[in-house]
């Protein structure tokens, strides 16, 4: 479609980060099986078919991988062949009430993985750790990101967050996303509008494709053909003592990734 | 995968199949009943589990009342609830009842969807307690109390459904209700009152079906649609109108769906279902348990 496009980073690349840090580990700490779900999806699907392919290339041998219907709502009989593989990887295409069934069925289980990651639901702040009863249940769940954490220090992002907190209340951390996401949109239409002084869908799509580079508290955007953000970077992040912090690549992380993962409390 | 290990996780699914069944046969008793008696599709049921399910986590949240204490409060409350929407709303739908009550009920549901999403926004929300995600040990798995506690929930509630419908006088004429509304009603049944009570009912089950949901699914106000569709297929399997039906498709869905998504693949999990729901309804359009001669009125 030549007239979609979209500010955050391409969602296949979303689990590179992550598959790159565990074929990072030394051999000896490095995981051997890795176990996938993912929700029927385009959004969460090509994510985890990028991860596996990667770690299977890095010689992580993949234990099980399911597909589901989006529609699901009885999630314990795909937590349980999840289970039963043993695998020391979890890797999962979610939204948030999937993760959350995932992670009830594992603590229900004592199962309890080296590393887990989930394409979504973890970057909901407050909206992930009430849903799995509370921050130390999160500890360690590992959740990729396209380009925005609270403090990061892009355009605007400061002026963003204290907005928020002023209106909504509550914690930088517990700021989802999604707020940073369609925030993004904004500035890039808003750019976009008052570089051309015009709001006419033609002119717009015209000088989205022009190669122009926009900012955003995202990072820098800049469209391909497809009309995906080229200068998108995906980063790494992990719940850590009751925050999302950067943690992969070492190049923008906060701190040292958490490895392997914590039991559940 | 070893064959004991596969074994294994096919007698696990079976096992929260069934249980998992037990809640969804909570959720669609009140679907059935209101079908059975009153002619009505209550295609708001999934709307008012998920209202029953936020009762819930209001009083757990706000006055830390424990869920399953908390159903003596949310179940009157949905009851009135019931009550009212009979009277404003399916009382008035006086010729096409079952064709006018889908366009009704679903008025109904968007109503309470747009409540909920004003009152509780539209972050998903999940129950939280000890039991939800404690679990012990049965021949080489851990079964969560959750799952234990709803199933007994519903065998408790169906079972005293069971019998207010065969053990007592409104009972009777419910059921006379259920078999022909006119000639009930020539017999001196109240038609009007039980429909009302029988709606009630049906709401007020929403509400344990809403809670026991609530407690092993995170959920928003949009939850109701895949819920919806879920309750409609077991009441059309298990016979619209029949109460054991309602009990034995859930059952039967869960575990097929389950053990297939096992065994198989998620992706294949609904349509095995689908594909056998066709088979019997080709077999007994009426499924397994419905009554042809009751509907004929």
């Amino acid at each position: 479609m030549h007239n979609l496009f979209d500010v955050s980073a391409p969602v296949a690349n979303l689990l590179v980060s992550f598959s790159q840090y565990i074929l990072s580990l030394p051999a000896g700490q490095r995981p051997t099986t890795a176990a996938y779900a993912t929700q029927d999806d385009p959004f969460t699907q090509p994510q985890v078919d990028t991860a596996r392919k990667l770690l299977e290339q890095g010689g992580v041998k993949t234990a099980s991988s399911q597909v589901y219907p989006s529609e699901t709502t009885d999630y314990t009989p795909i937590a349980q062949k999840m289970i039963a593989s043993g695998a020391q990887v979890i890797v999962t295409g979610t939204l948030l009430p999937d993760i959350v069934a995932y992670i009830q069925a594992f603590k229900q289980q004592h199962y309890n993985p080296q590393a887990i990651i989930a394409t979504a639901g973890p970057d909901q702040g407050s909206q992930f750790t009430n849903a799995i009863g509370g921050v130390k249940n999160a500890e360690g769940v590992y959740v990729p990101n396209g380009g925005w954490y609270p403090s990061i220090n892009t355009f605007q992002n400061a002026q963003m967050v204290k907005d928020f907190l002023a209106k909504y209340g509550g914690t930088a951390d517990s700021i989802s996303s999604d707020v940073a996401e369609a925030f993004a949109v904004g500035q890039v239409f808003q750019q976009a509008a008052t570089k051309i002084n015009s709001i006419d869908n033609a002119k717009l799509i015209a000088e989205l494709h022009s190669g122009s580079t926009y900012q955003s508290v995202q990072g820098p955007v800049k469209f391909n053909e497809q009309g995906e953000n080229i200068l998108a970077t995906g980063y790494l992040f992990q719940w850590q003592k009751g925050s999302l912090v950067s943690v992969y690549p070492a190049s923008q992380a906060t701190n040292q990734p958490e490895f392997p993962k914590p039991t559940w409390p | 995968m070893e064959r004991g290990l596969i074994v294994g996780i096919i007698v696990e699914a079976i096992i929260t199949g069934i249980l998992t069944g037990g809640v969804y046969a909570l959720m669609a008793s009140g679907l059935t009943l209101v079908f059975g008696v009153m002619d009505i599709i209550n295609v708001g049921q999934g709307a008012l589990v998920i209202l029953g399910a936020y009762l819930s986590f209001f009083l757990e949240q706000k006055l830390h009342i424990d869920l399953f204490v908390g159903l003596l409060i949310t179940m009157p409350v949905m009851f009135g609830l019931g009550l009212l929407i009979e009277w404003l709303f399916i009382r008035p739908i006086k010729r096409d009842r079952t064709m006018l009550s889908i366009l009704v009920t679903f008025g109904v549901a968007l109503i309470i969807e747009g409540f909920l999403n004003i009152i509780f926004s539209a972050d998903n929300v999940k129950l939280q307690a000890w039991y939800i995600t404690a679990s012990f040990p049965i021949g080489g798995f851990y079964l969560s109390y959750i799952y234990v506690f709803g199933f007994l929930l519903a065998v408790l509630l169906l079972g005293g459904l069971y019998f207010l419908l065969y053990r007592t006088k409104f009972g009777y004429g419910l059921r006379a209700s259920m078999q022909n509304r006119i000639a009930a009603e020539l017999i001196g049944v109240d038609v009007e009152r039980v429909s009302m009570i029988t709606f009630g009912i049906g709401v007020a089950l929403a509400a344990a079906g809403g809670m026991a949901f609530g407690a092993t699914n995170a959920f928003n106000a949009g939850s109701a649609y895949d819920l919806i569709s879920r309750l409609l297929a077991i009441i059309i399997f298990g016979g619209m109108g029949s109460l054991r039906g309602a009990l034995i498709a859930s059952v039967g869905m869960l575990v097929v769906e389950d053990v297939t998504s096992v065994v198989w693949s998620p992706v294949w999990a609904s349509t095995v279902f689908f594909i056998l729901l066709v088979i019997i309804l080709l077999v007994r359009p009426q499924g397994l348990f419905g009554q042809v001669e009751g509907r004929k009125q």
